[in-house]
């Protein structure tokens, strides 16, 4: 009987092993995006554009509890003319967060527009914007638009969107299952 | 004591500081000047080898595109290499290098003598060291060499390529090298549209100025065309090969005697009786070695029949030449393009007339490349020679769209120009010694036509596009330096007027070269433009300090070449690298040194190194020179990069200067072997040397 029941246990514990995460900690779930070359333009201003749509795993079961989304404006994909950009803001969730801005003004003088290369950004996610998030989060695809406000082309690189996400509570529940059988067992054994 | 030795030292080094801002740059070589290698792309120079000139000037009598180890064709098309074979970057020449660091991207003038001519991009990892092709366009044919030397050949498409970068956009500009347009027409303008690896992605495979089909224009706008291609012997009034129309030629049967004109005794002819025919021209629109034209003229011959060649001066102005007439019904945006060829003793001038009723003749108008408009009347080449590609874009003019008496006249005219001879009269194509038109003989001379396309948009079409041309620059020949950052867009180009220089005193026209060589009559002045739409500039005039287009002193600087490039100083001061000539070098071309000159305000420049202390330099030359009359050795300094190398030693110019760090910059440029006219193994080569700044540091 005590043998059958320790089997029972062990079953248990190996289970919540499988179940439970290696850590019981935050992961990253990545989506990235080509680089943008844009087409150049003389107005009329401001005009939006579509960059395209971070695609990734939905995390099922698990919550998102922040993120990044980063980049440059300009890239590499052509020296001396894809490494700066015309000026822009950038956005997501359908142009209702804004993410990123590249000098407004006509001034032309911003790193972005007027550096010798591309120039980073980075956003980090707000517990209200992922919030506002959910369904695209859900769905595993962000949107990511620009809207330009000065002559010339658009041009970013290294676009990536980072969420943060912790295990769903019936995670932890399959961790503490596996700990108390250990601690059964042990009793058992003890006895 | 002790305040007035720190006064006294302070004073000292304030001294110092002083001397070292009025010391000036100074350039030093950091590396040896090497010719680079390019991995890929079209045929290069090495492939036809192995060459065996023949001796130090030539001629090449074995290796070349046509039967070198590697033709330039194979199995009947141009030969394209994988990435797998490098070989020394030629015949490519006028680089122009965007970026910094070690990461470029380059643009160039891919020519193959008398085969072809295109734009190709490539980039480099090292500084410009070597370079892997990416893309090959805007090439003026497809065709494969008949022999290594290829005469028959040509390669006047498009070329120069300058790419203005800002804000993310580049802006592609381009010289059209054809008879009538080049240094005359605005730079074409393209505005780039790249993707990672192909900065010149969605940019025209082929010429935009070949013929309907292969280039711009698409057959669908072909109203009627002729290009007399299948139609040979003898043919008067040719019929289209597309579309219907008439061509007539005008004034051939007269009863005008000569040669002198008026003569009523001892005349050799009296009158003309019309022989237009199909003949056999090459170097027009229409690439093809085996290219027909129609010829218009009269019978000619003195000898039995006593008949006139059909041209001549007693004959009323505009009544000889050629008609086209063709029908524009359910077709608006009408556009003519026609190529003209002149012999040596043709007329010199042709008006271009229209009418809209069949019988009222009105003289057609143009946009020049300043955006005037002006009547249509355009000069022959010198000499004689195809005249590609005139447009006549009647899309404004009243009553040419749905006209079915729609045709138009292209008929000789008297010489305007002020050395014409007086009273007005009917010139040749060729000048005289001193670059004076002279009336035409009226005995022999005659003019061609191919590629007569008659275009236009069928009702509620999209309009016809034709290539954009920049508006506002005077006689363009290149771009020479853009300011970098700068909007709205501020240039330096090259304005260039071919045998400008007949009307300046005897004393400021080049003479002879010292080998022998035949003078050259070009002028050039550099400006100061701006614009904010790549397109439309402002012309702020002349600068100062760099060339005079006025000297002949072998030690000064007469004309200037596009494709240099600027570079920002700690001092404050613009920095520019440019290629340099003069009245030594019997071309205009601006490639007997690389030079350097700095100013303050882009406008009034001070040259640092000239041509007697270059940067880079050709052989030197020892003569007398025309001002001093001393013999001098030119350069008289060792020029910065050391010695002369074979590979430069006739050509050294385009300089492309690109930081690499606060002090040093990889400067990438164009060299020609002294013995290039005739040696076809050794031309054209992009060459790569590294600068160290001394007095300064680069922004």
């Amino acid at each position: 009987m005590f043998k059958l029941l320790s089997l029972l246990i062990a079953i248990c514990v190996l289970a919540g092993g499988f179940a439970t995460p290696a850590r019981a900690d935050v992961m990253t779930i990545t989506g990235t995006l080509p680089n943008y070359d844009g087409n150049a333009s003389f107005g009329p201003f401001p005009a939006s554009i579509a960059i395209g749509n971070f695609t990734f795993a939905p995390p099922t079961g698990d919550t998102v509890i922040g993120g990044t989304v980063s980049g440059t404006f300009g890239n590499t994909d052509i020296p001396g003319t894809t490494d700066t950009s015309a000026p822009a803001d950038l956005f997501i969730d359908n142009g209702l967060i804004e993410i990123a801005g590249c000098d407004d003004a006509l001034s032309f003088t911003a790193a972005c527009d007027a550096g010798p290369g591309p120039s980073p950004f980075s956003y980090s996610l707000t517990p209200a914007d992922v919030s506002n998030l959910a369904g695209e989060i859900a769905s595993g695809s962000i949107d990511l638009s620009a809207v330009q406000n000065s002559v010339f082309a658009v041009n970013l690189g290294a676009l990536t969107l980072d969420l943060t996400v912790v295990p769903e509570p019936a995670s932890i529940a399959l961790f503490a299952s596996m700990v108390a059988g250990l601690a059964l067992l042990r009793r058992f054994r003890i006895q | 004591m002790k305040k007035l030795m720190l006064l006294l030292l302070g004073v000292c080094a304030a001294c110092l500081v002083w001397a070292g801002v009025s010391a000036g740059t100074t350039w030093t070589a950091a590396t040896a000047a090497n010719p680079v290698t390019i991995a890929g792309g079209p045929w290069m120079l090495a492939q036809g080898g192995p060459y065996t000139p023949g001796g130090s000037s030539g001629p090449t009598t074995a290796g070349g595109p046509f039967d070198g180890g590697t033709p330039y064709c194979s199995n009947g098309v141009p030969v394209s290499n994988s990435a797998t074979t490098v070989n020394t970057m030629a015949p490519y020449y006028f680089p122009f290098v965007a970026g910094s660091g070690l990461n470029l991207q380059g643009y160039f003038d891919y020519r193959p003598r008398n085969v072809n001519e295109a734009i190709v991009a490539a980039v480099s990892a090292d500084g410009g060291q070597s370079w892997t092709f990416q893309n090959q366009i805007e090439n003026l044919n497809q065709i494969c060499p008949a022999t290594d030397k290829n005469g028959s050949g040509n390669d006047d498409g498009v070329g120069h390529p300058f790419v203005i970068n800002f804000a993310g956009a580049g802006f592609l500009y381009t010289l059209d090298r054809r008879n009538g347009h080049v240094d005359y027409d605005g730079l074409l303008v393209h505005t780039l549209t790249p993707k990672a690896g192909s900065p010149l992605n969605g940019m025209p495979v082929n010429t935009e100025f070949g013929p309907p089909g292969t280039s711009a224009i698409p057959t669908s706008a072909i109203i009627t065309q002729w290009n007399f291609a299948l139609t040979g012997g003898k043919s008067s009034s040719p019929t289209p090969d597309i579309g219907t129309g008439t061509a007539t030629p005008l004034g051939m049967t007269n009863s005008y005697a000569g040669p002198t004109p008026g003569c009523t005794t001892t005349c050799e002819y009296t009158g003309s009786t019309n022989k237009d025919d199909i003949t056999g021209e090459t170097g027009g629109t229409n690439p093809s070695l085996g290219a027909m034209a129609w010829r218009v003229r009269g019978a000619g011959g003195l000898s039995g029949g006593k008949t006139g060649n059909g041209w001549n001066t007693q004959a009323p102005q505009y009544s000889q030449g050629a008609e086209f007439a063709v029908s524009t019904i359910g077709y608006t945006n009408i556009v003519v393009q026609f190529d003209w060829y002149t012999t040596a003793q043709s007329v010199r001038n042709m008006q271009v007339q229209y009418t809209t009723d069949g019988s009222t003749w009105n003289n057609a108008s143009v946009k020049n490349a300043l955006g005037q408009t002006v009547n249509a009347y355009f000069t022959a080449p010198a000499g004689g020679a195809f005249y590609p590609g005139i447009t006549i874009n009647f899309t404004s003019v009243a009553n040419v769209a749905n006209n079915p008496n729609f045709a138009i006249r292209m008929v000789s005219a008297y010489d305007t120009s002020s050395n014409a001879p007086s009273p007005a009269t009917y010139t040749a194509a060729t000048l005289d010694d001193n670059g004076n038109p002279v009336q035409i003989n009226n005995t022999s001379g005659n003019w061609q036509f191919d590629e007569v396309n008659f275009l236009g948009t069928a009702t509620s079409g999209k309009p016809l596009t034709l290539p954009t041309e920049t508006v506002g620059l005077t006689n363009p020949d290149g771009i020479l330096a853009y300011v970098p950052n700068s909007y709205p867009f501020k240039i330096l180009y090259v304005d260039k007027t071919l045998n400008g220089d007949y009307s300046f005193p005897s004393a400021q026209q080049c003479g002879a070269t010292p080998g022998g060589a035949a003078a050259n009559h070009d002028t050039e002045y550099i400006h100061f433009a701006t614009s904010t739409d790549s397109v439309h500039w402002t012309d702020q005039g002349a600068v100062s300090g760099l060339n005079d287009p006025t000297t002949v002193s072998y030690s000064g600087i007469r004309y200037m070449a596009p494709n240099g490039s600027l570079v920002k100083l700690s001092t404050g001061k613009w920095g520019l690298f440019f290629g340099g000539g003069n009245c030594l070098d019997g071309d205009s071309d601006g490639f007997h040194a690389i030079m350097y000159a700095e100013s303050s305000d882009l406008v009034n420049w001070t040259l640092i190194n000239g041509i007697n202390n270059p940067i880079a330099s050709v052989s030197s030359v020892t003569a007398t020179d025309p001002v001093t009359n001393q013999v001098v050795t030119i350069p008289s300094n060792a020029p910065v990069i050391g010695s002369t190398q074979v590979w430069f030693s006739g050509r050294v110019y385009n300089p492309n200067a690109m930081k690499l760090n606060a002090n040093t910059v990889n400067l990438i440029f164009t060299g020609y072997d002294a013995a290039y006219s005739g040696d076809i193994s050794d031309y054209r080569t992009i060459g790569h040397v590294q600068l160290t700044i001394g007095g300064a540091t680069l922004m």
